[in-house]
């Protein structure tokens, strides 16, 4: 599905965010990171929203900059559903026909998320409600893969709940989303694990196994993986260590925890 | 699509009231306060140049506002044209569709107004000479508008976003009422879009050859045909240039367009 070699990613001329980028995601995954650490970057970067500055990018096969009118990918960012200013419901028409899908799905979609605003134009909703709309229409349109840039963020729990019910049994096509969440993010059992920091993604690791991996403080022997970060350096080792690393809660903790 | 884009601009605010309702105010003054001692024979002339010069004011108008949007919506596009059946071509042909209804609308209320207040000023009917040819010409300016409203939006940088407002406005301001004021050699006036839709208008509303200059209308005439051509021509390039550059727009980041 995805395949980045040797891929530096980042927003203007030689700053790269994301560095030595190699790996391969053919399932569902999550790209879980502090703020700042590139994993919208790199959802950007599948989208074509941040550039590939050295190496390759390739979506289904295709690079990245030579994608068009290619149905099948779809994103949850509210920005790219801003092509008119016109009520929602008009504008769940126009995606659904723009993607060539059947807008009573979007619809249910909404529904199902309790969302009923429906006459009311995409900058007059909150944005927990912006984000129903992008995760909708993200996920309600026949996606091969659908990238969800932090799904849960602005939502309230029953709706997180929902949206992670939805995830787990969704089965069109593959969906990668990144989050900051470690306590939601468990809840996806089967998924795949990609943890990103500092401009590194570290992985794969199985969801279900967050439960056997630790976090501890510097450099240790046979350590799954080092992750450097500005304030030093950690390990991800597996049954044991300083933390486990579904204790974290939100990973944004990590560093304040490591360094308690 | 089209019925949406009708909807979402005929209720922008900004048209109606930075357009049509300047117009209708210099209309007004028009009608009742510049045109005393204007002689019997020159009342559907005199109307002809009011109603022309303000129907392309309300024009640049639309201008300003439709480039505004495609800046704001420049993520939007890229979006979709990257992974929606939407191509650049489609885009166009839609807004094309669109406008043009829009202008009939606009132009029509203007028209019907200018109508109104002209005969019951002049105490006779004071009509367009060809409605048909007028309404004709309207769709090839409609052609014109959005055209040129897109070419603007791909070329200003965001950070410089007012002169998508300015440039239409100055170039009226030059063009249109520099002619109606002053004068300009042949070659300008042939050449300039904003200056073919205001004579073709004013020759399909008043059946006369428009003049050279409406300081000395009687002296030196241009030939209609050349106009069309021109605005023609305008047309076609700008359609060409079009579909080039919005195959190859790119998200921009609109936090650029903030001063300060």
């Amino acid at each position: 599905m995805i395949k980045a070699i040797n891929a530096y990613i980042g927003y203007s001329n030689n700053i790269p965010i994301l560095r030595n980028i190699n790996l391969e995601i053919n399932d569902n995954s999550v790209l879980i990171g502090p703020n700042g650490s590139g994993k919208t970057t790199f959802l950007n970067a599948v989208l074509g929203f941040s550039k590939v500055l050295k190496g390759k990018l390739l979506v289904f096969g295709i690079e990245v900059s030579n994608l068009r009118n290619f149905l099948g990918i779809t994103s949850n960012i509210v920005d790219v559903y801003k092509i008119l200013s016109v009520k929602i419901k008009e504008l769940v028409e126009i995606y659904a026909e723009l993607y060539g899908v059947d807008k009573a799905e979007i619809f249910s979609t909404l529904r199902y998320f309790n969302f009923n605003s429906f006459d009311k134009k995409l900058h007059e909703l909150s944005l927990g409600q912006q984000k129903i709309i992008g995760n909708s229409l993200a996920l309600a349109s026949n996606p091969k893969l659908a990238l969800l840039d932090e799904p849960f963020e602005n939502l309230d729990p029953t709706k997180r709940l929902k949206l992670i019910r939805m995830l787990t049994e969704f089965r069109k096509g593959k969906v990668i989303l990144t989050s900051h969440e470690i306590d939601l993010v468990k809840k996806l059992k089967d998924w795949n694990l990609y943890l990103v920091f500092n401009g590194s993604i570290y992985g794969p690791f199985r969801a279900s196994k967050i439960n056997e991996l630790y976090i501890s403080k510097g450099k240790i022997e046979n350590a799954l993986f080092v992750i450097n970060t500005n304030n030093g350096c950690f390990s991800i080792t597996e049954n044991q260590g300083d933390l486990p690393l579904s204790s974290i809660g939100d990973i944004e903790n990590l560093e304040v925890m490591l360094n308690d | 699509m089209i019925r949406k884009i009708v909807i979402s601009i005929l209720t922008s605010k900004p048209i109606w009231i930075w357009g049509v309702t300047f117009s209708i105010l210099w209309l007004i003054l028009g009608v009742f306060v510049f045109s005393q001692g204007i002689p019997k024979e020159f009342y559907l002339y005199y109307a002809g140049v009011i109603v022309s010069a303000l129907i392309v004011w309300v024009y640049t108008n639309l201008i300003s506002n439709l480039s505004n949007n495609f800046i704001l919506s420049s993520a939007s596009l890229y979006y979709a044209f990257k992974f929606t059946k939407l191509t650049p071509k489609k885009y166009l042909l839609y807004y094309v569709a669109s406008i043009s209804i829009i202008t009939l609308i606009i132009s029509g209320i203007m028209l019907v107004l200018a109508t109104l207040l002209f005969t019951m000023r002049f105490n006779t009917l004071i009509f367009p000479n060809n409605i048909l040819g007028f309404l004709g010409i309207i769709v090839l300016s409609s052609i014109f508008i959005i055209l040129f409203s897109v070419l603007l939006a791909l070329v200003i940088p965001p950070k410089y976003l007012q002169l998508s407002s300015l440039i239409p406005q100055l170039l009226y301001f030059a063009l249109v009422l520099g002619q109606i004021f002053v004068g300009y050699p042949y070659l300008i006036t042939y050449t300039s879009p904003f200056n073919d839709m205001q004579l073709l208008l004013f020759q399909e509303y008043t059946g006369y050859n428009p003049p050279l200059s409406f300081v000395n209308p009687f002296q030196q005439f241009l030939n209609p045909d050349y106009l069309l051509v021109s605005l023609f021509s305008w047309d076609s390039v700008l359609y060409f240039l079009d579909v080039i550059f919005l195959g190859k727009i790119k998200p921009r980041n609109i936090e650029e367009a903030r001063q300060f």
